[in-house]
């Protein structure tokens, strides 16, 4: 009962120590995690660029209409080509869907032909839950300084399932992170820095 | 009443292949059944009826509210009526909290109808049959998440009398009726504050309850997971909500559900709709 307790606690803590520091402006909570290939990533190293993180869960269908329509991937392509870094954030417990070995994960980032720079490997939860990172997909840009620029959905059509590309109120379509890159590397103000984001919850370990 | 089965989506082989201990059910163990209802089995020129979207749930599946919370989609729907009828909204009943490793959804377990009312024209024709049509689509949870979507069809004769309901179609009605959120009753008075990390809501006119939970209504203005604090005023209560991080500053409506419970006796369920004054 006594350890029972104890974790609630601190899972309560680190959601609302995460809750915290994470919006558009504030410093975006430096990470280290082993990526599918093995390497070691760190966030801090990409001091200088534009990262974008994107949490992911190859079994999620929002993440499944996205990369079966190869619409990430060539938002992924565009950006890393110049010079952005792309970290996919893999948070799902052993156990969850989701969740692969890294020999696994490497295996679906090729068969998927994904274009981020890297696949980074949180089955701990520790980055989702210092992020806050409530759905897959669930992106984050952070600027050059290191600051959060963008946090929310990935575009405006959480209905269309990557079959038409129009909002889902009649909207034009948007995809935020694209649009957030292109303002700023352009240096203009970012139009829409933040947004709810959509899609299957983090399957986080309970 | 027809019911179609759910079709899932053509999710390429090869990507389902790759998925690495993916508990999503076998073929065949559909997750949710859907139908559609109408309350009454014979329509009247320029009467309204309800209908209804029926899901049945499999064991520890979930669909979602018209807020999903922190993941996860409402269903929705897409008319296709004959010239001069008209479909409303979907009436959302009071939705479950469903939560999640540190986050919450809100939704609906076993059983739910989701009624919509329908505007029946003046000009319908007794004696003619009209079809009526409706393309659904939802997303059906339990661990793993799987979309479905169905064109659900409807046929009913108009006459010049309404017949009554279906005995099969009244409790389901009833039901679903009962657990629609209700306005709020004349004598009380609700006060909605925002300040910078919190909102507070306030309802006087009648003594504070044992517990009171606010459903929003609106995705992203209320940190889904975070308690509720309740505190008892001298007739009435506060509740204070906090804030999701980047909520907008400027929000001027609070809108959502609030269900109150006392010692005994069953739960009351308010819809609200308010305007949210800031703190100077």
């Amino acid at each position: 009962m006594k350890m029972l307790k104890f974790s609630t606690f601190v899972a309560g803590f680190a959601l609302a120590v995460a809750t915290q520091a994470v919006e558009v402006g504030k410093k975006a909570p430096d990470f280290t995690g082993k990526d599918s290939a093995g390497h070691e990533q760190k966030l801090s190293a990409y001091k200088g660029k534009y990262v974008v993180l994107e949490w992911t869960n190859h079994g999620c269908p929002f993440v499944v209409s996205h990369y079966a329509k190869n619409k990430m991937q060539k938002v992924q392509e565009k950006w890393t080509k110049k010079d952005v870094v792309w970290l996919r954030v893999l948070s799902s417990a052993p156990g969850k869907q989701g969740y692969c070995s890294p020999e696994e994960c490497e295996a679906a980032v090729k068969e998927h032909k994904t274009k981020a720079s890297a696949t980074v490997l949180d089955p701990s939860g520790k980055i989702g839950k210092k992020y806050g990172a409530k759905t897959t997909p669930h992106m984050f840009v952070v600027d050059p300084k290191g600051n959060f620029a963008y946090m929310g959905a990935i575009d405006n059509a959480p209905r269309e399932d990557g079959k038409v590309s129009k909002g889902a109120d009649g909207s034009p379509f948007v995809n935020y992170v694209d649009q957030a890159l292109t303002e700023a590397l352009a240096g203009k103000a970012i139009s829409v820095p933040s947004t709810v984001p959509y899609g299957c919850g983090v399957k986080y370990k309970d | 009443m027809p019911i179609r089965r759910p079709r899932l989506r053509n999710i390429p082989l090869a990507i389902l292949a790759l998925l690495p201990l993916l508990s999503s059910p076998a073929l065949g163990e559909e997750p949710a059944q859907v139908s559609l209802l109408c309350e009454v089995a014979s329509l009247t020129p320029g009467k309204p009826v309800t209908l209804g979207l029926r899901f049945k749930l499999k064991k520890g599946w979930h669909i979602y509210w018209r807020n999903p919370g922190d993941s996860g989609q409402a269903p929705s729907v897409k008319w296709d009526l004959p010239k001069g009828f008209r479909a409303g909204e979907i009436l959302w009943p009071v939705p479950k909290k469903l939560p999640a490793s540190g986050m919450l959804d809100y939704g609906y377990e076993g059983e739910v109808l989701l009624p919509v009312p329908l505007e029946v024209p003046k000009q319908a024709k007794p004696g003619q049959e009209v079809l009526l049509s409706a393309k659904v689509k939802w997303l059906v949870c339990h661990e793993v998440c799987l979309p479905g979507e169905a064109t659900l069809k409807l046929q009913l004769p108009i006459k010049d009398r309404r017949m009554g309901p279906a005995m099969k179609t009244k409790g389901v009605f009833q039901k679903a009726r009962d657990s629609l959120p209700l306005p709020l009753p004349e004598d009380r008075r609700l006060t909605a504050i925002r300040g910078p990390k919190d909102l507070k809501l306030s309802l006087e006119g009648a003594p504070a309850p044992k517990t009171a939970t606010f459903f929003p209504a609106q995705p992203g203005l209320v940190e889904n997971a975070a308690a509720q604090d309740l505190k008892a005023l001298e007739n009435g209560f506060e509740l204070t909500l906090k804030r999701s991080e980047g909520s907008p500053q400027d929000v001027q409506t609070l809108e959502g559900v609030l269900v109150l419970k006392d010692e005994k006796g069953p739960s009351r369920a308010y819809g609200i709709s308010t305007k949210l004054y800031s703190l100077r």
